[in-house]
């Protein structure tokens, strides 16, 4: 086992089985992926509504409670949020 | 006429450059665009994910390759051309099909010898067929407990038959430093398979 060649051979013994190319469907699979994952611009804006709106309607649910700890709710639940949608973002492989 | 003569001009998306297709998908969401450098890196991108994975993973590879287009085209902003656009999609695709193995791991078969004597391939099952999948089995077994880069390079060159010169595009780096990572895979698995007491 101390021959450049013996090693050689050895390798290519084991790795004999026939290399695997991508499909012919490669491109179109990653064009539909790119489409499903993208958010348009009409998405952006409703999230942006909902964002708005739950937090006009924490507010004044909470509206009897001293303003520091509405403050620190929002930013309790804002905070919550975030993490959950990193950790969603994750599970669904978009994320390292 | 002059509409026409103006078409006529613009060069097709297959003539244009890596930093061209690069700017336009990043700034116009040109989806063709992006779409004309997934159909030239696809072959090159998909070769590396194998040659990390293995033959064991290899049935994932399509998967991993796909992902790893979808991760570069989300983080076309992040992309500030020092690079070329080939290399920081290697490095994209080696740090995630290097990650996707990690996982995969946790997942690999178990195969008993019971299952090598009962293969059906069409070939005679015999004691001597067994012990060739017993030493392939564990020259790939050694090979598995390589540097990554190691792993790679290896299965780049005896496995998917590409060039010194390919692999060091693919791996990012000198083709005499790509000469030494297959050098250096063959001392340590000779050093692993002696350890194993293999004899060729």
């Amino acid at each position: 086992m101390d021959d450049d060649s013996l090693i050689d051979d050895v390798l290519k013994a084991a790795l004999a089985t026939a290399a695997p190319e991508p499909s012919p469907g490669f491109h179109a699979a990653v064009r539909r992926r790119l489409a499903s994952r993208s958010v348009s611009s009409w998405r952006v804006w409703v999230l942006a509504a909902y964002t708005v709106a739950s937090a006009i309607a924490c507010v004044w649910l909470l509206r009897d409670l001293p303003l520091v700890l509405v403050g620190a709710c929002l930013a309790g639940g804002a905070g919550a949020a975030l993490s959950t949608g990193l950790y969603a973002s994750r599970l669904a492989g978009l994320r390292d | 006429m002059a509409s026409s003569l103006a078409t006529a001009d613009v060069p097709p998306l297959s003539a244009r450059t890596d930093a061209w297709l690069v700017e336009q998908s990043r700034t116009q969401r040109d989806e063709d665009a992006f779409g004309e450098l997934v159909r030239r890196y696809q072959d090159r991108v998909f070769r590396l994910v194998v040659s990390i994975l293995g033959q064991e993973f290899s049935a994932d590879a399509e998967d991993v390759a796909q992902e790893v287009f979808v991760r570069a085209h989300h983080a076309l902003g992040a992309y500030r051309g020092d690079a070329a656009f080939g290399t920081w999609l290697y490095r994209i695709a080696f740090n995630h099909a290097v990650n996707v193995k990690g996982r995969m791991r946790f997942r690999a078969p178990h195969v008993t010898d019971l299952v090598l004597y009962s293969r059906q391939d069409g070939a005679p099952t015999a004691a001597d067929q067994l012990e060739a999948y017993r030493r392939q089995a564990m020259v790939r077994a050694c090979l598995n407990e390589l540097p990554d880069v190691y792993q790679s390079a290896v299965r780049l060159h005896y496995w998917l038959g590409a060039s010194v010169s390919e692999m060091a595009v693919m791996l990012d780096a000198p083709e005499n430093t790509v000469k030494s990572y297959l050098h250096r895979a063959r001392r340590l698995l000779q050093a692993m398979l002696a350890q194993r007491g293999f004899h060729g």
